[in-house]
């Protein structure tokens, strides 16, 4: 077999085997699941020092002059996005071995997320755009069983989620037709479309509206809060964090960079950023308002695509690389969030933020990997989400696109805001009474938040290994410098090793006069100071849900206004749609009443209708 | 990757000795002028330098339910950060040929971290007061972040580059951004934000004595308390600072330039004293209005006319 098939195949047919294992012995479909996924992730390891491999199958010719080619393409860049595909698959089987135990989930959930590896494997590798059409519906329709494995609620927000994806779908199907009729080949190393004439800038919205939906972002963001809820936090953490991003951003950057002609400054390209620096700013804000915690992680997924979007519609190179980096590094601390959401709801049993408080004593590594990935994706230096927000920073100074720049930092802020609201809701604060016997949860839980908080903190401090391994080959050298662990660009530098050490020779100078003070014996033996009064517990817990009330309540009415419809969900366009369906329901229930003579009457007036139609026609 | 010579600079000159001991002369300085607006002698010089001594060597009480590591810890990751912030400006400025650590937007960054540390640091106290400073420093950050990242990108526009070298090069051949309307504009809502960001008043309300009883800062005591201190001192000495570069030329240390640097350096801190012992507090939503308000619509108007050409 050919060396490109293993990572679609392998996993297709070992995601067979769970679907014969009773419920009860899930554990066992786990396992198998993780060896075979550990097999591939291996193969990708390997493929991965590859430059350049293809595979070429006819599979039939659409009357005589159609062919249609399952065609393979392994270079670098989809050896970067196939690797990490895996790497994420291993974790989070790993993570929900652990997870799934006295759950009632069928052991099928393994089959599914296999056959998601699978399937996201074919559409990165593929070099065919109607294979990768029919490996993203495979997707598509994948999420909608993992959605429907979840809580309560569960069917609504899978049949929503389906919608938006389907509808996505068949604009890429749009897309990808309009290509073949008017370039006559499917294939993506082939074409270069310019995107001047209305055909080409038809086809690239079409194909970029199956991309950003897939990515999540806004106007189609609104399926990942839908699904945040009622969706196994691990399969939150696998899709919309980890694999629709590095799917979704790479077909963007496919698109960007190789099939069509983008030029920077074009109107293509300010679409793209003002999408992107939109996103950025009201997913943030809706997710400073949510009190799940499920729900608010869901936002932050929307919110931090604006980056990616942003940077790679620029055209920008450093931009560019700012993009695909923070695609990397979103899934990672994204993946982080959100399997810590899954660690509290399985001890705690909810995510609602009101409810919580206190953790960090009792869930010493959940805290501390969160707290990691919070500060990572606030962009925190010298934490990974940064350096990638640095290089789209960059990227934007460059352009002078300064509205857009402005935007992002402030996203920026407002991510920080919501975040310390997490942590001070979950882990710090005072512990509500309820909250007695709550234990750490399983080493193979711990494991994979514990890997990616690392990686959060590696490709921070020692951002040249991702950068130069993954990264800079996809765009081309010479806009960013990596030499001696410093990135340069020619607006900026940023040393993040040397102000890392640096930092923790300031640590170590506190603690110094800590231990020369009297510090080193302290007194734990004293209640907290309220103004002299003392104070039932509960009464004096402030939930972090309460942060931001005076800004989001009484501010701005303007700002009000736009919190309470986003809530309700007046910006969603699935709502809209919704609605007009319903409407449309209505008039065709009003005329079916169950009475045979108006049915007959309609015949009638139908028959005349044709019959006046055909003889004046 | 490491030159030692980046640890003696971090530690001793223009890193954390320095910066702490000009930060608590500058600490001194907002005492002394406070006292006189106010008709009274104030503190000898090295009052703030006895008050570091003496809470060293006070008890340190870490309160019932209170997360301690965190609580200890917070302050002193804050204070890394800061004294960080002051030798990448400092570098920058000694040798304005070279560019050091990172460039405008990591200063901007790593100048939150103090502010991030607070609240953590607040919130590991489990103090309701805290709690509720905590979170109005937060709501503060996030109010006087916009209009201080506009105001500051007016002179990157200009410039075209993060870089301090490149601001610092740009001012010595153009002149200071204050000679220009848009320079004047943006430093003014950038000394707004800087009162906010030191929580002097009218913007002290994570603190506000008389409400929170010290809000963020309300449970250290002893040791934690003088790094608390330490670390409003070193801010407090590193924002004119950063102020000065980004829109007034820079810190030189040739000739006469010592003296006009000096003189830059006390004007601004005057001014911040100034408004500061003239205005009284305002409520956090106010506050979170004027920011996103006013000095929005100035920041913004000084970036307009920056790109314009003024």
């Amino acid at each position: 077999m050919h060396e490109l098939l293993y990572p679609i195949i392998v996993p297709a047919i070992a995601g067979i085997i769970p679907i014969f294992i009773p419920r009860k012995g899930k554990m066992v479909a786990g396992i198998i699941s993780l060896a075979a996924v550990a097999w591939v992730f291996v193969r990708a390891l390997s493929l991965f020092g590859l430059w350049e491999l293809a595979y070429n199958v006819r599979l039939f010719t659409i009357a005589g002059i159609y062919p249609i080619d399952f065609s393979l393409r392994l270079y670098h860049f989809s050896a970067f996005i196939l690797l990490f595909i895996m790497f994420f698959g291993l974790l989070i089987i790993l993570y929900s071995l652990g997870f799934l135990r006295g759950k009632d989930t069928s052991s099928t959930y393994y089959t599914f997320i296999l056959w998601t590896l699978s399937a996201s494997a074919g559409a990165v590798l593929t070099d065919n755009l109607l294979v990768l059409l029919v490996f993203w519906e495979i997707l598509t329709l994948l999420l909608y069983f993992l959605v429907n494995m979840g809580g309560e609620g569960h069917e609504k927000a899978a049949a929503k989620c389906f919608t938006i994806l389907g509808f996505s779908d068949a604009a890429m199907l749009l897309g990808v037709l309009l290509i073949w009729l008017n370039y006559g080949t499917l294939s993506m190393s082939q074409l270069s479309i310019a995107t001047g004439d209305t055909m080409g800038v038809i086809a690239f919205v079409a194909l970029f509206i199956g991309a950003i939906a897939k990515a999540g972002a806004m106007p189609l963001h609104s399926w990942v809060p839908a699904i945040a809820v009622p969706t196994h936090p691990p399969v939150m953490a696998f899709l919309p964090a980890a694999l629709d991003k590095l799917l979704g951003i790479y077909l963007l950057a496919r698109l960007v960079l190789d099939i069509f002609i983008i030029q920077t400054g074009s109107a293509l390209s300010l679409m793209m950023m003002t999408v992107g620096a939109a996103t950025i700013i009201f997913a943030v804000m809706m997710a400073l308002v949510q009190h799940n915690l499920k729900k608010l992680l869901s936002f932050h997924a929307v919110s931090q695509v604006g980056y990616m979007i942003l940077g790679v519609g620029s055209g920008i190179p450093i931009a560019i690389i700012g993009g695909l980096f923070h695609m990397l590094n979103n899934a990672i601390y994204k993946g982080g969030l959100f399997l810590a959401a899954g660690a509290v709801e399985k001890r705690v049993g909810t995510t609602e933020l009101d409810k919580l408080g206190g953790l960090a004593g009792l869930m010493p590594i959940t805290f501390v990997t969160t707290l990691i990935a919070a500060l990572s994706i606030s962009g925190v230096p010298p934490f990974n989400g940064f350096v990638s927000k640095w290089l789209v920073y960059q990227g934007m100074l460059e352009g002078n696109y300064m509205i857009f720049l402005v935007a992002a930092i402030f996203g920026s802020a407002l991510t920080l805001a919501s975040f310390v609201k997490v942590i001070h809701s979950l882990f710090l604060g005072r512990k509500p009474d309820g909250l007695k016997d709550i234990k750490e949860v399983d080493f193979s839980m711990q494991f994979p938040m514990i890997l990616l908080a690392l990686l959060c903190i590696l490709f921070g401090v020692m951002a040249r290994l991702p950068l130069e391994r993954f990264i800079l080959p996809i765009v081309g050298g010479g806009a960013v410098m990596t030499a001696n662990g410093v990135v340069e660009t020619t607006q900026g530098l940023w040393n993040p090793g040397l102000a890392t050490i640096l930092i923790i020779i300031g640590i170590i100078v506190g603690l110094v006069i800590y231990a020369l003070s009297r510090a080193r014996t302290t007194r734990t033996d004293e209640n907290i100071w309220i103004g002299g009064n003392i104070m039932d517990s509960e009464e004096i817990r402030i939930p972090g849900t309460h942060f931001y009330k005076t800004v989001t309540d009484d501010l701005n009415p303007v700002f009000t206004g736009a919190f309470r419809d986003g809530e309700k969900g007046a910006m969603d366009g699935y709502n809209i749609i919704g609605g007009l369906g319903g409407a449309l329901v209505k008039v065709l229930r009003a005329m079916h009443d169950g009475i045979l003579s108006t049915y007959l009457s309609w015949v009638v007036i139908g028959l005349g209708v044709l019959a006046f139609i055909l003889m004046f026609h | 990757m490491l030159d030692p010579i980046y640890i003696v600079y971090y530690l001793i000159f223009p890193g954390f000795l320095f910066t702490a001991v000009a930060g608590l002369l500058t600490t001194w300085v907002d005492r002394k002028v406070s006292a006189r607006v106010q008709w009274r002698v104030g503190p000898p010089w090295f009052q703030p330098f006895a008050d570091m001594i003496k809470l060293l060597g006070k008890e340190v009480i870490v309160p019932v339910g209170a997360r301690r590591t965190g609580f200890l810890l917070w302050p002193v990751v804050g204070l890394a950060a800061a004294t960080l912030a002051s030798m990448i400006l400092w570098l920058s400025n000694l040798w304005p040929g070279t560019s050091f650590v990172g460039d405008t937007i990591v200063v901007i960054y790593i100048m939150t971290i103090p502010a991030i540390s607070m609240i953590l640091g607040a919130s590991a106290s489990s103090n309701p007061l805290g709690i509720v400073g905590a979170s109005r420093e937060m709501k503060l950050l996030f109010a006087y972040e916009l209009p201080l990242v506009i105001a500051v990108l007016t002179t990157i526009y200009k410039v075209g580059s993060f870089s301090f070298q490149a601001v610092l090069a740009h001012q010595a051949q153009e002149g200071v951004m204050l000679g220009s309307v848009s320079g004047v504009i943006a430093f003014i809502v950038a000394i707004f934000c800087t009162q906010a960001k030191l929580n002097l008043l009218p913007f002290d309300i994570p603190e506000a004595e008389t409400e929170l009883a010290g809000g963020s800062h309300i449970e250290y005591s002893g040791a934690a308390l003088a790094v608390v201190k330490l670390n409003m001192a070193i801010m407090f000495f590193v924002m004119p600072v950063f102020l000065i570069t980004v829109f007034w030329g820079g810190i030189a240390f040739t000739g006469w330039h010592i003296l006009t640097s000096i003189l830059k350096y006390v004007a601004i801190v005057v001014i911040l004293v100034l408004i500061k012992n003239t205005n009284p507090r305002v409520r956090i939503d106010q506050a979170v209005r004027f920011f996103w308000g006013p000095m929005f619509i100035l920041s913004v108007a000084a970036m307009v006319l920056a790109v314009l050409g003024y």
